[in-house]
């Protein structure tokens, strides 16, 4: 509100923001003083600012209680947990994600070796006699699970093999640059 | 970021050191944390306790807003004055859990203490022994204290989250609006509203004082 709003409101009452800034102590001197006058002659006004002002004081009464010695402790060893958590969250979706790499060619391999069995199992299967039960023909394979296990098992040892041969490699290669 | 926005950023964060502070977490830098935390502890909670009045709840409502302030550390932008991000966190908080909390209250007054009374009943006490007054003086204190906290207390939240930042934190309308995600004129007519009706309950205390 601008001075000459204020000193106009002042032939007339003040508006309740004027009183509310009044008793919080919010106004200057010089319109502190406007308002007193205003009061003076104002029963109605003088009424609303004894019970604006009793009410201000009597809710200084209300102190609040200490706030707990342990709080920041609490609140860092919350922090801590959840950076933790963070942490380990991160740290397993990375490893996951190594894995998921790692493997997927290993899953997908055997699924393309059994193929390539089972089409070897069907041109066999076809050049034979008709009628003629295929589990009777020597030739003919039957793949089982524990095969399927056998050819992971034999990637991972190849993967294996590349792992020892690629740390192999490293470790000669400083050797051979000095 | 646009040159305005960028400029606003600087304004503010020159203005207001806690800003300056908290774009200092933002780097990493958790003694500024603690900074903040050391300085803004006690009128967050004081807030809190005189806002849903319960002291075990206005300090677990308190850690969550610095829990919340610290968790959005890597965002943070000095948009505006530290204190009003904090509260308005705070007032949303506040405002949550007296909406969760309404059903029980109803409960207790029916057939229970008044509110104020079992939550955080032994604040005044606590003073008063302190000050050792006799025990007349002692419960009229506390029959005073009473009803200041059961009037403020069945104040709409809204009413009573603007009453007690005006009142106990001394911010500004535009701040207190800011806050509550309100217009000025909002604030100034929820505070009116809530002034009228805590001079029509405690009119006795007026004349009595």
């Amino acid at each position: 509100m601008s001075y000459s709003e204020f000193s106009n409101s002042m032939t007339h009452c003040p508006t309740e923001d004027v009183l509310l800034d009044y008793v919080s102590g919010q106004l200057d001197a010089v319109k502190v003083a406007q308002l007193d006058r205003h009061a003076d002659g104002c029963a109605q006004c003088a009424a609303l600012r004894a019970a604006q002002t009793a009410i201000w004081r009597s809710m200084d009464e209300w102190k609040p209680a200490p706030v707990s010695e342990g709080f920041n402790r609490e609140l860092w060893r919350r922090i801590d947990a959840e950076e933790q958590a963070a942490s380990w969250t991160t740290d397993w979706a990375q490893r996951l994600a190594g894995m998921m790499q790692v493997s997927l060619w290993k899953r997908l391999a055997p699924l393309a070796v059994a193929a390539a069995v089972a089409a070897t199992v069907f041109v066999i299967h076809s050049g034979n006699e008709p009628g003629k039960p295929v589990t009777k023909t020597p030739t003919s394979v039957v793949l089982t699970v524990s095969d399927a296990d056998q050819i992971e098992q034999t990637l991972d040892d190849i993967q294996l093999l590349h792992e020892v041969d690629a740390e192999a490699a490293a470790a000669k290669a400083p050797s051979r640059v000095m | 970021m646009s040159e305005w926005v960028q400029r606003d950023v600087e304004a503010v964060a020159a203005l207001d050191l806690d800003a300056q502070l908290m774009l200092r977490v933002r780097e990493g830098d958790n003694d500024s944390f603690r900074v903040l935390l050391d300085k803004h502890r006690n009128p967050l909670v004081h807030f809190l306790q005189r806002m849903v009045q319960d002291a075990g709840a206005s300090e677990e409502l308190a850690q969550e807003v610095f829990l919340r302030i610290y968790r959005s550390r890597a965002s943070y932008e000095p948009s505006a004055k530290f204190t009003t991000w904090m509260f308005r966190i705070a007032s949303h908080l506040a405002l949550n859990w007296l909406r969760d909390e309404r059903h029980e209250r109803s409960a207790e007054r029916l057939d229970g203490p008044r509110f104020g009374e079992d939550r955080g009943g032994d604040l005044p006490a606590r003073e008063l022994r302190d000050r050792r007054p006799s025990v007349e003086q002692s419960l009229v204190y506390e029959t005073r204290l009473q009803e200041i906290r059961d009037s403020i207390a069945l104040l709409p939240a809204k009413q009573r989250a603007a009453v007690l930042m005006h009142k106990y934190e001394e911010m500004e309308y535009s701040q207190i609006a800011q806050a509550l995600e309100c217009s000025e004129s909002a604030v100034k007519s929820l505070l009116f509203r809530a002034y009228e009706t805590l001079r029509a309950r405690l009119a006795h205390l007026a004349t009595g004082a």
